[in-house]
């Protein structure tokens, strides 16, 4: 047990941007050795997901191989260059204005991102469902985390974006356009989402209480057996014919605009609006916060972002049906984000990844898929009940005047 | 003419007449104590002049604006603030995020500047910390800025709700049973600062009370409720000797 602890504390002293830095290095090497590396150790192309897929389908027979290959491409070269790395690299960032280190770390991200993953068309996948699921998660936690109000019909909206921007690029636009035309009908798609959320927000704001949960609920079905009845769009068979135009570096970019939009928003006395709704509604109009308006607004914005979402999904797949928007879908995101944690960009950001990656490593289990991890999620909560990071954020996403405040909502 | 202006205003909750036919003229400067037994209808008045519930008849000027019908948002922004009987900070958001909060009504910058965190945003938003940071100081509660509000001790709690207030530049302050839960000590620190935010702020204090020491040492005229209607209204020393306050509200204490 001792080990274990100081082999955590040593490995926590290295900065994240040393082991960026690493994974960097790591992705570099597998590119250029990896594919040679496994044909030697037997495997069958490079293992995608680190090999924990490889071993559930094909037995423990792999593990050894598997072990290996990690070691080499991944654990050690990212641990030597974190430790060569550690004394200098906070010296990068430190003397760079908060705006120029973030651009920065995103930029970092972003190479890390597409050397490990852009090139390889299940990654390509998996990565950019991810980004996704952060858009989603990010934006239902304005609502749910930050709004304290209760909406589960996340994917009702996603859909609506999500046919938007298909009928935009698939009918609209002529094909050989569809790169320009992408983000406009995305764009077109989050503001259709947007004003289904008005739709919703007005008449469900006008009382006070928890009518929301029931109200989404509600919506949810409508826009499902609602695009179900239009045959004019595919009706239940789904409509199709979009070209592949999601990638890593859009999904990238998409999940980083939301995520910097939604933390500027929050961080805003606008946004501290929000939080005071959910703190106490009275106290809040009391002190002349226009509740109705920012609850409209903050609802709206979330629609907006399901939207999008729902657009890089239909480009990401290339074929939506109504089933894809169900309610098991809204119910995934309410996962991500309370394994995540309320009132936490941080959080939606982590609890999207980590459901996601584990959604496809396992894969293999199938419907058991679907008992492990809700008992995750419970088990998390039990030890953790606000989340992974319920009401705390990463320094970096924290500007440093505010950075008092949030250190003491961190406990 | 009075800043506020109240002319039979008569309250109803189903069939429970809570507040009949009061009325009220209060002068810019001046500071009123409303008392009476539990359930006399006290906040009611509160909860109707700052539009939490609409009067069932009745009619509300302030500063001459018509008040009936407005959002408690609108009401708030015209420059009348209030405290609760109990508590109602914004618990799990700092001190200073608390006080922050109440300048809503003051954000000048666009939605825009907002998402993308430019231009008068972050300026405007320094200068309400500024400002919030002043009130914390002068309440003497500068200290807890960063503490989460639930995390205070009661009595300080009830300062930074008046800190809170005063933060939406309110002309009219109604408080609503300030000393309440406070030792004789604190309720006299709390009767110097009343007094010392009244000429700070110059502000028309409406308050309600149980503590008869500091209503009747503080308020310059009193209204005293039972059972929805206004019994006795007058300078202190009249209200104290009259039978009626006596019988409803004062009786045991006197005899």
């Amino acid at each position: 047990m001792l080990q274990i602890q100081k082999l955590r504390s040593h490995l926590a002293a290295i900065p994240a941007l040393a082991y960026l830095l690493g994974f960097l290095v790591a992705s570099t090497i597998e590119l250029l050795v990896g594919d040679l590396l496994a044909s030697l150790l037997g495997l069958r192309g490079i293992p995608s997901l680190f090999g924990i897929t490889l071993v559930q389908q094909y037995g423990l027979i792999l593990l050894p191989a598997v072990i290996v290959y990690d070691l080499t491409i991944y654990v050690l070269p990212i641990y030597i260059v974190a430790r060569l790395a550690a004394p200098w690299a906070p010296k990068l960032t430190n003397k760079m204005p908060k705006r120029l280190s973030m651009l920065f770390y995103v930029l970092l991200v972003f190479l890390v991102v597409q050397l490990w993953g852009g090139f390889h068309e299940y990654r390509i996948l998996v990565l950019s469902l991810m980004g996704i699921n952060i858009i989603l998660a990010v934006s239902l936690n304005l609502v749910n985390g930050y709004m304290g109000e209760f909406s589960v019909g996340h994917a009702g909206f996603m859909g609506v974006g999500a046919y938007i921007a298909s009928i935009i690029t698939v009918w609209v636009f002529p094909r050989s356009l569809g790169h320009l035309a992408f983000p406009l009908a995305l764009l077109a798609g989050g503001a259709g989402a947007a004003v289904a959320g008005l739709l919703v927000a007005i008449p469900s704001f006008k009382i006070r209480g928890d009518y929301l949960a029931i109200i989404t609920l509600a919506v949810n079905y409508i826009i499902k057996n609602g695009i179900e009845n239009i045959e004019r769009i595919g009706g239940s068979r789904g409509f199709m014919g979009m070209a592949k135009l999601t990638n890593v570096p859009w999904a990238f970019l998409w999940a980083t605009l939301s995520l910097w939009l939604i933390r500027n928003f929050v961080l805003s006395p606008r946004g501290r609006a929000v939080v005071a709704i959910r703190e106490d509604e009275i106290a809040a109009e009391t002190m002349t916060v226009n509740t109705r308006y920012t609850k409209i607004l903050a609802f709206c914005t979330s629609s907006f972002f399901a939207g999008i979402a729902g657009g890089l999904f239909a480009h990401l797949i290339l074929y939506i049906n109504p089933s894809t928007f169900s309610l098991l879908k809204s119910t995934e995101v309410l996962v991500m984000v309370y394994l995540g944690g309320m009132a936490s960009i941080s959080g939606s950001l982590i609890g999207a990844a980590t459901f996601t990656f584990l959604l496809e490593v396992l894969r293999p289990l199938e419907e058991w898929k679907w008992v492990l991890i809700p008992m995750l999620l419970v088990a998390i909560l039990l030890r953790r009940h606000a989340g992974l990071m319920g009401f705390r954020e990463f320094s970096f996403l924290i500007p440093k005047e505010e950075a008092e405040s949030y250190g003491s909502a961190s406990d | 003419m009075a800043l506020l202006q109240i002319n039979g205003l008569t309250h109803y909750f189903g069939g429970l007449r809570a507040v009949h036919d009061f009325s009220l003229d209060l002068n810019e400067g001046e500071l009123i104590g409303l008392i009476g037994p539990n359930g006399a209808g006290k906040t009611t008045v509160f909860n109707l002049i700052t539009g939490i519930y609409r009067p069932t008849e009745g009619a509300i000027q302030f500063n001459g604006h018509n008040l009936i019908g407005l959002q408690p948002h609108q009401i708030a922004a015209k420059g009348i603030c209030r405290t609760f009987q109990t508590i109602r900070l914004f618990s799990n958001v700092s001190v200073l995020d608390n006080v922050r909060i109440a300048f809503y009504s003051q954000i000048r910058s666009s939605l825009l500047e907002t998402l993308l965190r430019a231009g008068r945003t972050l300026e405007e938003d320094r200068t309400f910390a500024q400002e919030a940071m002043r009130l914390l100081e002068i309440f003497n509660v500068g200290r807890y800025a960063h503490e989460l509000a639930r995390n205070l001790p009661y009595g300080e709690q009830r300062r930074v709700e008046i800190a809170r207030a005063l933060a939406t530049k309110p002309r009219l302050l109604l408080l609503d049973e300030p000393a309440a839960g406070m030792n004789p000590g604190e309720i006299d620190h709390l009767m110097d600062l009343i007094y010392y935010i009244r000429d700070e702020f110059q502000l028309t204090i409406f308050l309600i009370e149980h503590q008869m020491r500091l209503v009747m040492r503080i308020c310059e005229r009193i209204k005293v409720m039972d059972f929805g209607k206004t019994i006795a209204e007058g300078a202190c020393d009249e209200v104290r000797t009259n039978p009626k306050v006596l019988k409803a509200y004062l009786g045991e204490e006197v005899a």
